[in-house]
Parts: C-alpha cells; structure tokens; sequence
C-alpha cells in the first residue's frame, strides 16, 4: 500500500498557514462560508509542509471555482463540471504534487456529475471536496441538485418540486474509498479532515458545507453549530470502517440534523499503483525504445 | 518513375496473357471466410517483397460475423489509391456480394474466381456480361476439406490459387502466412502448407490449359513497412514524446486508443479510457498543465463533446493534440465509412474568438508525420492542435518506405528558467505571442491559470482592453505558424509548372495525385496542391500555386465545399482557379472521377 504524501516534496522553511495565502482579495460575499474552508485548507497545507510548488488546487465553475488565486502554489479555475478529470490527468502523470480538487454542488453534482463515479472507482490519490451550499450563489441564486424540496430560490418561486441528491452517499455507493463531512464554521475540525483526506491513499471525498449568507440566509451558521454532531468526539462513536453506520450517517441530509467527521474509509491500492503493476506486464512487450516499436511494422 | 508494362504476352498454353504490373483483388464472404486475413496476408507478401501494397476492408452492419470484403491493391509503383475498379474478383458466395456491389466496380475482362459450394451457375452470376468476365467455379471448400480436414482453411487455399493463376509473388505469400502462424501449433501451421500446396496443384493440374488473361509481373525489392494511418499516427505520437492518451471508443479513431495501449506504458506512459470525451479531453489538458504530452483522439460526435476544453486550452495556452478521424456525419451519420466532413466545425469550434490549429495528413506515412508535427506545433506556440484524419485513411493499411524514426525533430514547449528578479507572469506581453511555461513543480513559478480572461499574471480581468490585447497575443501565434512553418507544410504534386491545378486535403490527396499521374502520362500537365497546415491557412504557398496554373480546380469529400469556402475568403480566387468539386463521402472519390472533372476543366 502506498502511503499518500510520501513522494510529495516538503518545504525546507516551516509556512504557516498564512503562507499559503496569496494577496489576492476573495470576490466572495462578506460573511461567506467560503472563507472557512479556504482557512481550513491553507492550515492543512502548513500541517503537511508541502512544499508550495507542488501543490496543485483545481476547480470547476461557481464561487468555489475562484479558490485557486487565493492559495499559493499552482492552481487552475477550469470549467464548469470538469475538474475531475483535469485532477486525474494532472495527478496521473505528476505523482509528486498535491492535486487538491474543488467545486460546488452544482460543479459536481449537476453539469459534472458523470465524472464523480469514475474518478471515485479509479481511486487516484487526490482531493475532492465539494462546496455543497445548496444553491448556485455565483449566477445569483438559482436551485442546485441539493436544494430541499419545497424550497424558494430565484428559479423556484413556487417551491423546488425536484427531490435533491445526496453527495455523502452517492460517494459511498461510487466507490469512493475516503468519505468525510465538514462545516466550514468550524475551521479546525474542517482543517482536520482535509489533512486525514491528504493522507488518504485513494480518492477522498469531502463534503463540506459553507454557508451562503447571501442567498440562504444568515442564520445557518449559528444553527448548523448549535446543532451539529462531531464523529469521535464527546462519545459520539463511529467505526469508519463500518459500511453500515457509515451508510446511515452519509444517510443524513437535513444541514441542522448532522454528523460531521470520517464518514468511511477503505484501503485499496490507487490508480497509480496499478498503473505500475500494468507497466511491468506491459514491459514484457520489449524495450521502451521506438525501434523495437517499429519492429512491429515489418511484414 | 517507370511505365506501367501493358503488353500482350503469349502464355505457355497458348491464350494470349496481359501482363500488369498493377493489380486490384476483391475478396468478399462470409464471417468466417476468413476474407479479410486472405486480404492481409496478400498484402503482407506483397510488401515483403518489396511492392507497393494497400487494403481496404468493409463489413456489414453486423458488430461480428456477417459479410466483409476486402479490397487489395499490389504495385510496382506507389499504389496511392485504393484502384477503382477490380481486375480480380474472388466471392465465396454471391448473397454477400450483392451487399457489397456498390463498393466493388469490376473492370472489363475482370476474372471472377468463386466458390463451386455456392451452386449459382456460370451464366448466372450477378456479373455484367458486357464486361466480358472470365469466371472460374473452384472447389474452395472441398479442396479445403480434403487437403486439410476443414473448410476453414479455404481463405489460405486461395491465396495458393491466387498465387498460381496470377503469377504473384508465390514465396511471398508462404512466407507471409508462416510468419503470421509462427506462434500457432505445428499442426496449424502443417494445415496452412498443406492448403496452400492444394491451391496451388489444383491451378497446375486442373487450370494449365485455362485462358487466364492476366499475369502479374515484378521483381523483388527492399521490403516495405506495413501499417494503417491511425497505427502511423498513434507511432508519431509516441515519438513525439506523447505519455497520455485518453479516449472513448468510437468508430472509426478506437485502434490509436488500442494502439497505445499497448505502446505506452513500456514507455511509462498512460492510457486512459475515460467516461466520455469530455474526460478525455479533460485528462489531456491536465496532464499538459503538469507538463506531459497528450492527446486524444475521436470522430464526430466525440468532437462535438471536446469543443469547450478546445475553447479553454486556446485561452490558457496549453498544448495538447486532438486527433479526428472523420466519418460519415452529421451527428452519428455512418460510423464505418469515411467523409472529410469536419473541417467547417475543427476550424470555428467553440465561442470567442478561439484560436485553434488544424493539420491534415495526405497519405499513411504522412500519419506519422503529423503526428510528430502536431505535438511539435502544440508545444512551440502553446496552443490546440487537431489532427484532421479520416476512416479511408486511418483503417487503410498501406505499405510504407521504411523511413528514419530517428530523424524527425521533437520540439519541447519553452518551459520557467527558474527564480527571476521579478515575480513570474505566465502570459507576460513582453515575451512575444508565448511566454516561458512554468510547469507545477517549479519554485518561483506559481501562478493560477483559468477559462477567465486575465492579466499577464494569470488572475482574472473583466478588462476590455487587456482583453482585446490578449487576443491579439493569441492570434498573433497563428500569423506567426502560418509564415513560419506554412510553406513547409504545403506539398506539391505532380507535373513541374502544371497548366491544370488540383487543390485538395487529406485522404483525397491520393486519388487527386493517381489522376494527376495518370493524366500526365497522356499528355496533360497537372499538379496537385496539398496543404497539411489548413488553419492558420498558409496563404501564400497556396496562392504561389494558384498562380502557375490556368486553372484550378477544389476538391474534397464534404457536401459543402468546407474547405473550399474557408479558403475562399483568404485567398483572391477568379473564377479560373475557383471550379469546386465537392461530393458528400461514404465512398472515397475514384480516380476516374477525378480523371473526368480534371479532363472537362481542360476542356471548357
């Protein structure tokens, strides 16, 4: 088994968090969950020492999309959707860096939602998390694929009459191998679980939910953190490893009835390991030199 | 280049035989048949002895067994089309020649070899008499039954028969079908000698007396490489330096996917067959922002999907190759046959004002060629480069002259020299159309890339004039393409200072240059004019040619003119170097068409 993070190059200065902030200003709403999950990941990164050239944070489209300018290290705002397998092809031909891959519930669950199961059964040792915030904020409001039924959005004045989807759970059943839930109100339990994530060998799935001031209202902040329960903490016992308690709790889709911590977690080896084995089998073929590729040309 | 030999022999039997240096063989059956093998393996012989060899497969509509055919051209010159019309024609049963009898125009005098087991009488073949054929019934499967056990063993029955009656190369073929069978057990292999001595002994001892008109002459050359266009292409890519693929299976681009499945990971390359094209798109662009080569390839409707990461690599400046192989279209049209239908949508895909290059490749070798040269173009000005192939060329297997892998340039993408003085700006305006790409891995290099619009840094603007710049950046890169690498990459054909001009691309490009040769010999003066660089149009090449000739005529396989139009508004066409010949594909044009539209150009 390969262990996560052992070929990753680590800074030779010790960074804080603040030194993997770059200068520029979030566009985000003042009061935005956003903010948290960005504190959460830089304090990760300076836990990790990464060294922050080889950090690599990617995104869809959506208020999430705007996180790579403001972590320092490379970062790429792609398309709207499409981050998965930007995240893949990147971690795939670059093992040393730290692909960290982000967007919101609509990124993931509506445009780009078939590509979700496959990065999750391939397993690449990357980072995903998912600004589920239960609308599309940057477009100003509109119903997302995890917006409750009934509620009232600018495109659901009625009330939403489309059931939402799970994220926790359809990670589960996709394969995932590492599946965390996170409250961006709380900086250091969600900085904890995205550095349990880094350290995952495999795809680790992190549903993590921000707040939108703007658009959901200011009051689930304080709701979400009054009511919440924290995995493993003050008794509240959960084996990771367990598939059927694991399912119950990714089970949970009410914001203010919610467990947060280690959902699941499974060893099994990455997508790059068994591109390894594949390329010692497919050695056997001949040497890597393009004359014995040409060979096969000969009639 | 010599004279094809036509010349009225006496054969040792009496009946007068007309030698041919030159020789179309259409083999149509059953799954099962073993028809396309038979084709193979011809080929093989052929380009072991060093001739000129090409096949074209067909199949029914049916995913495995059903009917196929098989289409072989052998030469002592360069066989650059597929030969119109078939001089021999072998039917292991007629129900599945009339499925395939649009395809297969027979020639006068064609000689027809079919099976006895069929039962159809002689004088009721669907064979046009005015044709005057030559029709032999043969025991295929009986033959095959009685010299090996099995009728399965028919189609390399027929190769000994073939071989006999036509004078082919028949040491060749038995060397052909050992190598192919070198791994099989010893009883296979003492099955296919026996079957091909039987073909042959069943010629000699039953057909000696036989009027066969034709006989095929040759002598034995430097053996030649034997590979399709999406091989040769898939192998320019591994040269280029390529260590991803990833793709979703379409017809007819899949065998470059199965291709480097097997080639890359020796090389510790990736193949990756993704959840749609999109993804494979998506893990192409990935993998070149972290600095490795990649590519995909697809058809049509794979393309379509590909259009709105073609969009952000133009904006973000990161190489990556996306390889078409044309077919039938719109939408999914028809999978397995082939069409130069694409150009409009590859050359104006996408919203904005997306730069974008385009490259054709003319014939097999050249697949391997473009394959180099579009991973070097991507990588030098920073930007997509699509590969414009298509079914006709791509799954054609052609001999090639074996040619120097070694001697073909790579170019790398001009990468961070390291920590300058000042902080680094990925798209910095000073540097020209491209600046140095930092590649994640590298200190002092970090920056964030994006679909947005944006500064020299990378960061977002909603700027207007910053973005009216950037553009000018990004177009500038194609200005530059063009005037650069444009005259290198527009090849001409055929006579010195021809009176009559031929414009084409692609696959076309081939039968466009056999007319052209053909012509020639009787007397005509024309010249082929074959971009491989279609966007940036290299516009003076192309109009330097325009210029030498009286006229000029446009042809491709599209129903628009595509390329045509596009061309149109670059170059000052009159109406003398204007006359377009466009047709919708399925069928690629036959020589004879190009012949007919070139000779009434020259007679208007």
């Amino acid at each position: 088994m390969a262990t996560a993070l052992a070929g990753i190059p680590r800074a030779e200065a010790k960074l804080s968090a603040k030194d993997f902030k770059t200068e520029l200003k979030p566009i985000w709403c003042p009061g935005c969950g956003d903010f948290g999950v960005l504190a959460a990941l830089t304090k990760a990164l300076s836990e990790v020492q990464v060294a922050p050239e080889n950090v690599a944070v990617l995104t869809g489209i959506g208020c999430a999309g705007r996180l790579p300018g403001y972590v320092s290290g490379y970062g790429f705002n792609a398309l709207h959707g499409r981050v998965l397998p930007l995240a893949t092809g990147l971690k795939l031909t670059r093992p040393d860096l730290l692909v960290f891959a982000a967007g919101g519930d609509g990124d993931g669950l509506a445009i780009g939602a078939g590509h979700f199961p496959h990065a999750a059964r391939r397993n690449p040792d990357i980072t995903y998390l998912m600004f589920d915030n239960q609308v599309y904020g940057l477009t100003k409001g509109q119903f997302s694929p995890t917006t409750p039924l009934g509620d009232v959005t600018t495109t659901t004045r009625f009330g939403s009459i489309e059931a939402p989807v799970n994220p926790a759970t359809l990670a589960m059943a996709y394969g995932a191998s590492f599946v965390a839930r996170a409250f961006s109100g709380n900086v250091n339990h969600h900085a904890e679980m995205i550095l349990e994530a880094f350290r995952h060998p495999g795809f680790a799935f992190i549903q993590s939910i921000p707040p939108c001031v703007t658009f959901r209202g200011n009051e689930q902040f304080k709701t979400i953190r009054e009511r919440a329960r924290w995995l493993n903490t003050d008794g509240n016992d959960h084996d990771t490893s367990d598939w059927g308690s694991a399912w119950e709790i990714a089970s949970q889709t009410d914001i203010y009835d919610m467990s947060f911590g280690i959902i699941w977690r499974q060893e099994r080896p990455t997508y790059e390991e068994r591109l390894g084995f594949l390329r010692e089998k497919a050695g056997k073929r001949g040497p890597a030199e393009m004359d014995s590729v040409l060979d096969q040309f000969r009639p | 280049m010599p004279e094809i030999v036509t010349e009225i022999l006496p054969a040792e039997s009496g009946a007068p035989r007309r030698t041919t240096d030159d020789i179309v063989i259409g083999i149509v059956g059953s799954g099962g048949d073993g028809v396309i093998s038979s084709g193979e393996l011809l080929v093989s012989a052929a380009a072991a002895e060093g001739l000129y060899a090409t096949i074209l497969k067909s199949f029914g509509p049916q995913i495995r067994g059903g009917e196929s055919s098989c289409r072989v051209r052998i030469s002592r010159e360069e066989a650059l089309s597929y030969g119109d019309r078939l001089d021999v024609l072998v039917a292991f049963n007629w129900a599945d020649f009339a499925r395939f009898k649009e395809e297969l125009a027979l020639a006068p005098g064609i000689v027809v070899l079919y099976d006895e087991k069929d039962g159809t009488p002689v004088d009721q073949i669907p064979v046009d008499p005015a044709l005057e054929p030559v029709v032999f019934q043969i025991p295929f499967h009986d033959l095959a039954n009685e010299a090996t056990g099995s009728s399965l063993s028919k189609n390399i029955l027929l190769l000994g028969v073939l071989g006999e009656l036509f004078d082919l190369p028949t040491e060749g073929i038995a060397g052909a079908v050992e190598r192919k069978f070198a791994r099989k057990s010893e009883e296979v292999r003492a099955a296919n000698s026996k079957a091909l001595a039987a073909g042959r002994a069943y010629v000699l001892r039953e057909l000696a007396e036989a009027p066969v008109p034709l006989s095929f002459v040759h002598e034995k050359g430097e053996p030649k490489l034997l590979m399709t266009g999406n091989e040769a292409l898939a192998f320019g890519a591994l040269k280029a330096g390529c260590r991803l693929y990833a793709g979703y299976p379409i017809t007819p681009s899949s065998d470059v996917m199965e291709w480097l499945a097997n080639e890359l990971p020796r090389f510790g390359g990736t193949m990756m067959q993704t959840e749609d094209e999109i993804a494979a798109i998506g893990m192409c662009v990935g993998a070149s922002f972290g600095g490795t080569k990649a590519m995909t390839s697809t058809a049509g409707p794979g393309l379509s999907l590909m259009t709105e990461f073609l969009g952000l690599a133009s904006i973000a400046e990161i190489p990556v190759v996306i390889a078409d192989i044309q077919r039938v279209g719109p939408s999914t049209g028809i999978p397995t046959k082939t069409e130069q239908c694409d150009f409009a949508h590859v050359a104006h895909a996408g919203p904005g004002d997306t730069p974008r290059v385009v490259v054709a490749p003319y014939d097999v070798a050249d697949c391997f060629h473009m394959g180099v040269e579009a991973f070097n173009i991507a990588e030098e000005f920073q930007t997509p480069v699509i590969i414009l192939s298509d079914q006709y060329l791509g799954q054609r297997k052609e001999s090639v002259v074996p040619f120097d892998i070694h001697g073909w340039p790579v170019v790398d993408r001009l990468t961070y020299g390291g920590n300058g003085a000042e902080s680094y700006r990925r798209y910095r305006l000073d540097d020209g159309d491209v600046s140095p790409m930092a590649i994640p891995g590298q200190a002092g290099g970090e920056h964030t890339i994006s679909g947005l619009e944006h500064v020299e840094s990378g960061d977002p603007t909603s700027s207007s004039a910053v973005h009216a710049r950037m553009n000018e950046r990004r177009h500038a890169k194609l200005e530059r393409l063009a005037r650069e690498r444009g005259p290198a990459l527009v090849r001409t054909f055929g006579a010195e200072n021809p009176q009559i001009g031929i414009v084409c691309w692609g696959s076309t490009s081939a039968q466009a240059r056999e007319a052209a040769r053909k012509l020639n010999r009787e007397g005509h003066s024309v010249g082929v004019c074959v971009p491989q660089l279609l966007c940036p149009l290299p516009v003076e090449p192309i109009a330097a040619f325009l210029d030498g000739v009286e006229r000029a005529i446009w042809i491709e396989l599209n129903h628009q003119g595509q390329f045509y139009h596009y061309a149109k508004a670059r170059l000052e066409l009159d109406a003398a170097h204007g006359h377009l010949y466009a047709r919708s594909g399925g069928m690629p044009f036959s020589v004879q068409e190009i012949v007919d539209r070139v000779l009434a150009l020259a007679e208007a």
